[in-house]
Parts: structure tokens; C-alpha cells; sequence
């Protein structure tokens, strides 16, 4: 690259042209802060907030209904879902510090009876420490997903609310849950294919499913 | 103070929201009046706090849930604080408020593991695994975040010079090879490479 440096900088050009190299398609994704920080901002500032402010903003920043799911659809889900109950898997090979985190439910993901077919399986594991909750995918291979993305979702038991977790990007990944999540209002844990249309509702291309069993531990 | 509604300045996303890739096309009309944004903040006003949680509370929430993802709501909302009651410090001569924000995301997220007893962490790659190596001499956080920056600054450019410079820094691709594929004038290539490397440099050593 013919770009001379600038004399007064810390970075030269190639050290900048090298650390955009370094830089993945994930990286340009963004995770919003959970509402609560937001809210504890502003009482720290000693700033007041109306409940129709903060339930407008609980309404913002609280999961996407509808849209997909039609009435057969949801019949799919409750089917695949009693198939699905009970099957617990806890393969996890995460290597985070999971010592203080304490494994809550898991679910085994397969893609029976969805939208798209795929030989991958994943294995989702619930895990938390007091409020903070993470679910852990390991997919055994990453589905194809054309040209759009691998979303994970969990989504409530009647199929009328979800949550999007983020991207899946890599076999093996820890999503952050919303507050107030719990495995049991949410005991669908989901991965779609997502068109890059800008539409960030549930494409209802799903690949791979599973059901949350609360674990023994 | 009065109360600033988030939604009024826009709304916020979900849970996590879904980004376009890199080599998207991100609408410039997306980035927020950074200007209007940080004179707001800068003058106490209330507003600009909610404006710059809103511009940038994503931002600095994927830096400190990459980095820390078990206090990463906590991390965040210190940063906040914390650059609320430093904002006289904020210069915007020395580079853009997104940057500056990450500088204290970094140190915060240093401190939150330090307070824990905890050495400094490494940073986890989205596949679970731990950073295996660091180049040159940063650290795994500074490592981390530049990357978000750059991205940062990317969204910032208009769509031509955004093309381009994703061109040259992610494809590689040389001058010649970037303007017969975007039948952009060879001088035009080099001039919006020139400027984008200036816009990531000054994102990157206002974090530093």
C-alpha cells in the first residue's frame, strides 16, 4: 500500500492496514446493554423516569412476537417440542471460567421437524451466576446458511414471544440472556437462518431446536 | 435534571441486535449527528447523555460482553458514569467521543478483574476459545477493541470510500485491482484510502 504514514502518529499505516486485517465479520455486530443499565444510570444521576417512560422503554427493548408464526407452524413447534422434552445433553467444552457459573438447564438441538434440514446438532447448556444468564451453543459442524446468518433465539412455550441472542458465527459460543429471561418462560432455544435484509424479526428459516430440561444440578 | 426519553433520540434495539456484515452496505444515514451529540454531552445537558448512551451504549456493551461477559451490564454502566462526570475532560480536538468512550470501557473492564483478584483476562474468540496470541504488543482488550473501532469508524465513512477501503484492508485487493471493480477513477481509490486510514487512525489513537 502506497499511503505514506503520518510522522505524528502512533500507528503507521501498515500497523493500521494489519489490525484491519484482523478484524472478522462478527466484530461489526453490536450487543445493546440490557434496559436495566440504562435505568440504573439514571437513578444514579438522581434523574427521574416515569413509569409510561419506562414501560415504553421495557416495550423497545423487549422481544420480537408474531410475524412467522402461523398457526401450523406453531403446531410444528408444540410437536417438535414434546419430541424434544427431556432430552438433556451437557457436552460442553466451552472454555470459559465456569467456576462460579452454575449449569440451570440444557437441551439437545436437532433438526427435526423444522423449516431446513441440516446433518449438524448442537447442545445448549443454561448457565448462571445469581441474575446473569448465558447460553453456551457447541453446533457440531455450522449449518449452511447461504448468504445470510445463524441467529439464536429462545422463545416461550406458546411461540407468541422470543428473544434474539446474537449471531452464531463459530461451533462453540456464549450468548448473553436479556434479564429476566428464564429458561422456563423461554424453553425453546432456536437457530434460524437470517436473510441480510435488514428485517430483524424470526425469518422462520429454522435449522436446528431444542427444548431446555431444567437440569438436577 | 429532566427526564430525556431513550426512544425520543432513537429506538433501541433488541436484546442484541443483528448488524450488517462489514462488507454491507451500512446507509450512512444511520450514523448519529456525532457533532450535535457531543456538544449536548459536553455542555451537562441531559440530552447528551441519552444521546450517547444511545450512539454509542452498544458500542462500548460488545466491547465490555466480549471482554467481561459476566459484569459486562455493570462495566457498562460505569463507563457511563464515569465519562458523565468526566466530560469536561473530553476533547474533541483529540479524536471522536466513541473512542474516547472505549479508552475508559478498556481501563474499566482492567479494573472490574483487577478488583476481583482476577489477572487480566485474556479475551475469548466467539468459537469459546482463549486468544491464543497476541500480536505484537497488545493486549488482548486493546486488541479487541480496536478491531470494534475500526469497524466504528468504517460505519462512519460514506458508502463509496466505506467500499473501497473494505476493498484494500479486507480483500487486499490493490489499487488498480479496487477501481476497475468499482469503475472508480484511479485517484479517487487512492485519495478515499488515504482518508480512511486517517479516519481509523484517529479513531484508534484516541482509544490508545
Amino acid at each position: 500500500m502506497n499511503v505514506a504514514d503520518d510522522d505524528n502518529s502512533n500507528y503507521s499505516d501498515d500497523d493500521i492496514m494489519a489490525m484491519a486485517r484482523d478484524v472478522e465479520a462478527h466484530d461489526s455486530d453490536r450487543i445493546a446493554p440490557p434496559p436495566q443499565v440504562w435505568n440504573n444510570i439514571l437513578a444514579e444521576l438522581e434523574i427521574e423516569v416515569t413509569p409510561e417512560e419506562a414501560s415504553a422503554r421495557s416495550q423497545t427493548t423487549h422481544s420480537k412476537t408474531e410475524g412467522w408464526f402461523s398457526s401450523a407452524r406453531l403446531l410444528s413447534i408444540a410437536a417438535a417440542t414434546l419430541v424434544m422434552v427431556g432430552v438433556v445433553v451437557a457436552i460442553v467444552n466451552v472454555s470459559y471460567d465456569d467456576s462460579s457459573l452454575t449449569e440451570v438447564a440444557a437441551a439437545s438441538m436437532t433438526d427435526e421437524g423444522l423449516q431446513v434440514a441440516t446433518s449438524a446438532t448442537a447442545d445448549a447448556r443454561l448457565v448462571c451466576e445469581d441474575d446473569d444468564c448465558f447460553v453456551d451453543v457447541v453446533l457440531s459442524a455450522l449449518p449452511d446458511a447461504g448468504a445470510g446468518d445463524l441467529e439464536l433465539w429462545v422463545i416461550n412455550s406458546d411461540v407468541s414471544d422470543m428473544y434474539s441472542l446474537g449471531n452464531v458465527t463459530a461451533s462453540n459460543g456464549r450468548f448473553a440472556l436479556p434479564p429476566g429471561v428464564t429458561s422456563n418462560d423461554f424453553p425453546i432455544v432456536d437457530i434460524s437462518i437470517e436473510p441480510d435484509d435488514g428485517n430483524e424479526t424470526h425469518s422462520g428459516q429454522s435449522v436446528l431446536r431444542g427444548v431446555f430440561d431444567q437440569s438436577e444440578a | 435534571m429532566s427526564v430525556v426519553p431513550l426512544s425520543s433520540v432513537r429506538p433501541l434495539a433488541g436484546a442484541i441486535s443483528r448488524s450488517p456484515s462489514i462488507i454491507s452496505d451500512v446507509p450512512s444515514s444511520v450514523v448519529p449527528p456525532a457533532n450535535a451529540i457531543e456538544d449536548a454531552f459536553r455542555s451537562g445537558s441531559d440530552h447528551g447523555l441519552a444521546g450517547v448512551y444511545e450512539a454509542h451504549g452498544s458500542l462500548v456493551h460488545t466491547l465490555c460482553a466480549r471482554a467481561h461477559p459476566k459484569a459486562a451490564a455493570d462495566i457498562t454502566q460505569e463507563v457511563f458514569l464515569a465519562a458523565w462526570k468526566a466530560r469536561d475532560r473530553f476533547d474533541p480536538s483529540r479524536g471522536p467521543l466513541a473512542a474516547w468512550l472505549v479508552g475508559i470501557t478498556k481501563n474499566k473492564i482492567v479494573d472490574k478483574y483487577r478488583k476481583d483478584g482476577r489477572r487480566v483476562p485474556e479475551v475469548y474468540n466467539d468459537d469459546g476459545s482463549r486468544v491464543e496470541r497476541v500480536p505484537d504488543d497488545q493486549s488482548p482488550i486493546d486488541r479487541l477493541a480496536n478491531k470494534l473501532l475500526i469497524t466504528e469508524a468504517l460505519a462512519t465513512l460514506p458508502d463509496r470510500p466505506r467500499r473501497i477501503v473494505e476493498l484494500a484492508f479486507y480483500q487486499d485487493l490493490t489499487h488498480e485491482q479496487i477501481a476497475e471493480q468499482t469503475d472508480v477513477p484511479l485517484g479517487t481509490v487512492k485519495s478515499d484510502i488515504r482518508r480512511g486510514l486517517a479516519r481509523l487512525r484517529r479513531y484508534l489513537e484516541a482509544a490508545s
